[in-house]
């Protein structure tokens, strides 16, 4: 009797064994797996205009004194008509870029320009913008406008990116001369920091 | 005792090696791919200062034809049915993944209407997740799908973008 028990115990074993694995096997049998690699590389983007771009000549005017004895009053001289437009890439761990200008010219004895952009327009574009360094007095020299750039796009247009704000001061009414024009021409550039 | 003890394991493994040959002859699909996306580059360029790259978002960026082919093979006879499951691997955050397929390839001998296969025909965005693709009730070679990738940016990091797509059949 026990002997009996012994060998149905195996037979049942032997039995349960083969259900399990036709089981396991005809499942790992009925699903195939595929598969692809494929890669994508972003170009390294750098892009700075102007805006408008048909038409980024600006003129500063300054106005004649009213009456014997005045000043020339440039306090009024201002312009605000350019925006500056980018659109810049960056790696996770590359360099952020800034915006240098520089001026190719000579400005009017016993004056200077100042530049200054202001804060990038908001609710457009998207990304990690710069922050404008403060007002500049152009010269030849490049110096930086806009730094801390990274990877993003300001917008494209007027009113779009940051606004360009041209002044004008007196630095010296003695070097003054009575009737002066100067054509200025500036550069903008992104160069990595 | 010991007697019984051997014809038990004995019967055991008689029981295991009749079962093997069933085991290995077990009704089998498999799924292969071959070929990959290609993008146009043109498409990964900007056209003016302060654009991003993609000046329609909604419209993402397409293969311009399609460059993979899927096969399914099966030994099973009579009638079945099986389904495709497909999933993205190493997306990078913020972009958008799509796939669709174009047609219903053809039978492995030859022809085949549009019907075998069902589903899939419209863009599917995909991830990690095991998304359900198509359906089908044939064999089929050369079914060709299309990628279409959304949300591309110059704010994601500029470096190589490494995409690992797994496609999955089973019989339903």
């Amino acid at each position: 009797m026990a002997d009996r028990k012994m060998i149905m115990k195996g037979f049942i074993k032997g039995i349960l064994a083969m259900a399990v694995m036709l089981f396991l096997f005809g499942e790992s049998l009925a699903q195939s797996q595929a598969s692809l690699m494929f890669n994508l590389n972003l170009p390294d983007i750098a892009l700075i205009d102007v805006e408008p771009k048909d038409n980024n000549n600006i003129t500063l005017t300054v106005p004649p004194p009213e009456r014997a004895g005045e000043g020339l009053d440039v306090s009024q001289v201002r312009n605000e008509q350019l925006w500056i437009n980018y659109t810049t890439s960056r790696r996770s761990n590359g360099a952020y870029r800034s915006v240098q200008v520089a001026m190719d010219g000579t400005v009017p004895a016993g004056m200077r320009i100042k530049l200054s952009a202001s804060a990038r327009a908001a609710g457009q574009g998207g990304g990690v913008f710069g922050s404008p360094a403060g007002a500049l007095t152009l010269g030849s020299s490049p110096q930086t406008l806009i730094s801390g750039i990274g990877g993003c796009f300001t917008g494209n247009g007027v009113n779009s990116g940051h606004q360009l704000v041209f002044t004008l001061e007196v630095t010296d009414y003695a070097l003054i001369e009575q009737v002066q024009d100067a054509n200025l021409l500036l550069t903008y550039t992104l160069v990595d920091n | 005792m010991k007697k019984n003890k051997i014809l038990s394991s004995f019967l055991l493994v008689v029981a295991v090696v009749l079962a093997l040959p069933n085991c290995l002859s077990a009704q089998e699909i498999k799924i292969e791919v071959h070929g990959a996306p290609i993008f146009p580059v043109a498409s990964l360029f900007v056209s003016d200062a302060g654009n991003d790259i993609i000046v329609s978002p909604s419209e993402g960026i397409p293969e311009s034809q399609s460059n993979t082919r899927l096969n399914i093979f099966t030994d099973r006879k009579g009638k079945f049915e099986y389904e495709v499951w497909v999933r993205a691997v190493n997306v990078p955050d913020g972009v958008t993944l799509e796939v669709k397929r174009d047609n219903a390839g053809t039978k492995p001998n030859g022809g085949g209407g549009p019907n075998a296969l069902s589903g899939g025909t419209t863009f599917l965005a995909i991830n990690d997740s095991r998304t359900s693709f198509f359906t089908g009730d044939e064999e089929r070679i050369n079914i060709a799908i299309s990628f279409r990738l959304k949300n591309i940016s110059v704010v994601q990091p500029i470096e190589n973008q490494n995409y690992q797509i797994l496609f999955e059949v089973n019989f339903r």
